[in-house]
């Protein structure tokens, strides 16, 4: 970890913050997630997103500016637009909602196919949130359907979250963290 | 680059098909399903109406998501399903309405919670009461019984009396003497066809308080207030309805269409019933457009009226229709009309949705589609659900990009042609048709002869009536004959032209009069018939006439052109002027 906190130091020195866009089908767990990661005073009651919000967090000292899309079909075409301008993608899942689990694949595919994406190594963090429902699937069969494997210039991550009670987010944004900074680091 | 940006964005098919499942044996109707936010948690529900292929042991099942969620057993089969909204607490959970036999059953959180049944139509015929007093024996009863049936028609029978007549011979006595002292109170049950809802108060919120609206086998119609579970208005229907649509707003106005069994096409309101159309086929479903009525009919057609009655538009459909329902894809502003059709050889069947009469897109489906529902289901999406003819639950949701008519035409031209493998049913040679056959060889000329002036007696028949319509409408001509008028001069003394326009092509009007009408006390003209000239083609005319009025009031000259019959006519309001010039 000695790296990663050279690179953190390095981030509070020149005031950087990391931009990292959240995405997902309505009803996900986006917010949900965003309100966990704030801190204790920012915290507010989840309701349904209206087009986008901008979150601020701190995580292991790094600041992210997350922004927050709205999942709802008329918004979607919305996340399109800030692709070119992020340094990671944050994609919930909710992974109790097996009907919807084919329009998942639908919006990654279009996702990966957009021109602000095909060429980047984006590293993209997939939340297989709501873990603590009754009829949850594993975060491994949840890769198999969506067919993550074959994502070959793009790092991805899965971990299986529980975001009202914060479970398992931890592990995907210290991914995250690590693989933004290889990436400044590359630059 | 990605390995995944060399796969062109070929042909897209608009639906991702989310789920599917053929071991449901989901035996149901068109008209017993329905969508809706069961509880109220912005998760829409899916209500199957569904029973055994015995038509028993029904049973209303719930979906949620991809799993069954809720099952609630009917008292009888369902003919029709209807959710609606009937109160306004603040947690909105509405209620299902099952018809079943002369019942509506409702449910509220998967709990039954009222029971409706419609009056039994009293008036049983009165010839009937009387046959069953007089105390004869079965066979006599079941004769007299055969008699009115022949009169009054089988469904108009009390059930007691049908059910004598269906029964076999050797259990009639003893049905007679159960049933015999039960007779006196003969009344006539009967069954809901078809049910629908319509908006009470307000059509802003989807989620306001409706009426339920259902047709009966006694053709009546009815308005059930589902808040006190009163009839609010019954109308008798010109037949038995088989599919209902309602369009506007119960305290305002409102247009009821339906469908008869017998292949007509109605709307009616509080004031009269109009028959649209009258097919030559039963229709097999009815879907309202905002103003547009679609009907698929059993002969492969689909059409389109106005609501006002004004034919739209008729196609015809490759397959033999099962169910039609609509999709409205608000995202596009595109209305489609989805038609489920299988085909004679019972190898494919296939979804068509027309836009208008335009085949916008296909889906080909394993089984023939049975029943079909769009609308939100789950989170919001818009979903295609569709229940085949062998059970089976199909659930396609609607792509964010999806664009329909562009490219998938390809693939609905492929179909086979419908009437390619068709066995024509040959009826073996009998002697009637030997003997035919050679007595047409031996009388060849005359039948021919025969034929031919028939053949020419018709083609004069029609071109008379053609000539006829032609003369009586004359529609054209009018069309042709431009009218303007104006009145020059302040008054008394005032002159009025007219000026008459041949607008035709082809046609010149020879023996035009020009009449003017007017209320002889008020005005005076020297010369209220005036000849016009010949017309020929974009000529125009002018004839002038000086008026003087006698009277200061206001009044109106009426212009009337006309030759062997009235042309055209026009009206001319004169103002009142103050200065009269007084009649020597
Ligand atoms: N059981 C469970 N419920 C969760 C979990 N995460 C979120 N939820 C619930 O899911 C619902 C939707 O969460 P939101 O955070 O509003 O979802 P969203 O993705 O932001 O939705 P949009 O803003 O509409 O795109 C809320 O009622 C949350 O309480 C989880 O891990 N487990
Ligand atoms: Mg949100």
């Amino acid at each position: 970890m000695g790296l990663l906190d050279k690179l953190s130091s390095l981030f509070r020195l020149k005031k950087r913050e990391v931009k990292v866009l959240v995405v997902g089908l309505n009803n996900s767990g986006k917010s949900t997630v965003l309100n966990h990661l704030k801190s204790d005073d920012d915290k507010i009651t989840v309701e349904p997103t209206v087009g986008l919000n901008v979150e601020k967090f701190k995580h292991n000292n790094v600041g992210f500016t997350a922004l927050d899309m709205s999942g709802q079909v008329r918004y979607r075409e919305v996340w399109e637009h800030y692709y070119s301008d992020c340094e990671g993608i944050i994609f919930v899942i909710d992974s109790s909602d097996r009907l919807r689990l084919a329009v998942v694949q639908e919006e990654l595919e279009l996702l990966l196919q957009h021109p602000d994406t095909v060429g980047k190594r984006l590293p993209i963090l997939f939340f297989a949130n709501k873990m603590d429902a009754r009829d949850a699937l594993s975060s491994v069969k949840i890769a198999s359907a969506l067919n993550l494997h074959r994502i070959i210039n793009k790092p991805w991550h899965i971990c299986a979250s529980n975001a009202v009670k914060g479970e398992g987010l931890d592990e995907g944004i210290e991914w995250l963290t690590q693989q933004i900074c290889e990436n400044i680091r590359k630059e | 680059m990605s390995g995944f940006s060399s796969r062109t964005l070929q042909f897209q098919q608009p639906w991702i098909d989310a789920f599917s499942d053929s071991n449901l044996a989901l035996n149901t109707l068109p008209s017993c399903i329905a969508l809706a936010d069961l509880q109220d948690d912005a998760d829409s529900k899916l209500i199957v109406g569904a029973f055994d292929e015995t038509y028993t042991d029904a049973k209303l099942k719930i979906f949620k998501g991809t799993t069954q969620y809720g099952e609630v057993k009917l008292p009888g089969t369902p003919s029709a399903i209807q959710t609606f909204y009937s109160d306004l607490n603040k947690t909105k959970i509405p209620g299902i309405g099952v018809a079943s036999g002369p019942n509506i059953y409702v449910y509220k959180n998967l709990r039954p919670y009222f029971k409706f049944t419609v009056p039994p139509q009293s008036e049983v015929n009165s010839l009937e009461a009387d046959i069953w007093q007089q105390k004869c024996d079965a066979t006599q009863l079941t004769k007299l019984l055969e008699d009115l049936k022949m009169e009054l028609g089988f469904t108009n029978l009390s059930p007691a009396s049908q059910k004598l007549l269906l029964l076999e011979p050797h259990l009639r006595e003893q049905f007679v003497q159960t049933r015999g002292q039960l007779a006196l109170g003969l009344r006539r049950k009967t069954t809901i066809t078809c049910m629908t809802s319509i908006p009470k108060y307000s059509t802003d919120d989807e989620k306001s308080i409706s009426c339920l609206v259902f047709a009966t086998e006694c053709a009546k119609l009815y308005f059930l207030d589902i808040q006190a579970f009163t009839i609010l208005n019954e109308f008798s229907m010109p037949g038995i309805a088989s599919h209902l649509a309602i369009s506007g707003l119960y305290v305002v106005s409102y247009v009821v269409i339906f469908t008869t069994r017998n292949g007509c096409l109605y709307t009616m309101n509080e004031k009269k019933t109009e028959c649209i159309a009258s097919f030559s086929a039963p229709s097999i479903g009815l879907v309202l457009q905002g103003d547009f009525i679609m009907t698929a009919l059993m002969d492969s057609t689909l059409h389109c009226f106005t609501i006002q009655g004004m034919k739209q538009w008729s196609v015809e459909l490759p397959g033999i229709p099962i169910t039609l329902a609509s999709i409205p894809i608000m995202s596009l502003s595109l209305k489609l009309v989805a038609v489920s059709c299988r085909f004679r050889d019972e190898k494919t069947s296939h979804l068509f949705f027309y836009s208008g009469p335009q085949l916008m897109h296909s889906i080909a489906t394993p089984q023939p589609v049975s029943a079909i529902i769009f609308g939100p289901y789950g989170q919001g999406e818009s979903a295609l659900i569709t229940i085949s003819t062998r059970g089976s639950l199909n659930i396609r949701l609607l792509k964010r990009t999806a664009q329909f008519g562009c490219g998938e035409r390809a693939g609905i031209l492929a179909l086979p042609p419908p009437n390619s493998q068709i066995k024509l049913n040959v009826p073996k040679k009998s002697k009637l048709l030997v003997e035919q056959t050679i007595r047409e060889r031996e009388q060849k000329i005359e039948i021919y002869e025969q034929w031919k002036r028939s053949w020419l007696h018709l083609n004069v028949m029609t071109c008379e009536e053609y000539l006829k319509a032609l003369q009586s409408s004359a529609v054209s001509q009018n069309n042709s004959l431009k009218l303007t008028a104006q009145v020059l001069g302040l008054g008394p003394h005032l002159k009025i032209q007219v000026f008459l326009q041949n607008l035709s092509k082809k046609e010149a009007f020879t023996s035009l009069t020009v009449v003017f009408h007017y209320n002889k006390s008020v005005f005076k003209m020297d010369s209220p018939s005036r000849q016009v000239p010949m017309l020929v083609p974009n000529y125009e005319c002018c004839v002038e006439s000086y008026i003087v009025c006698e009277m200061s009031v206001s009044s109106n000259v009426t212009v009337l052109v006309f030759d062997e019959q009235l042309r055209l006519s026009a009206f001319i309001n004169i103002p009142a002027c103050n200065c009269i010039c007084s009649s020597q």
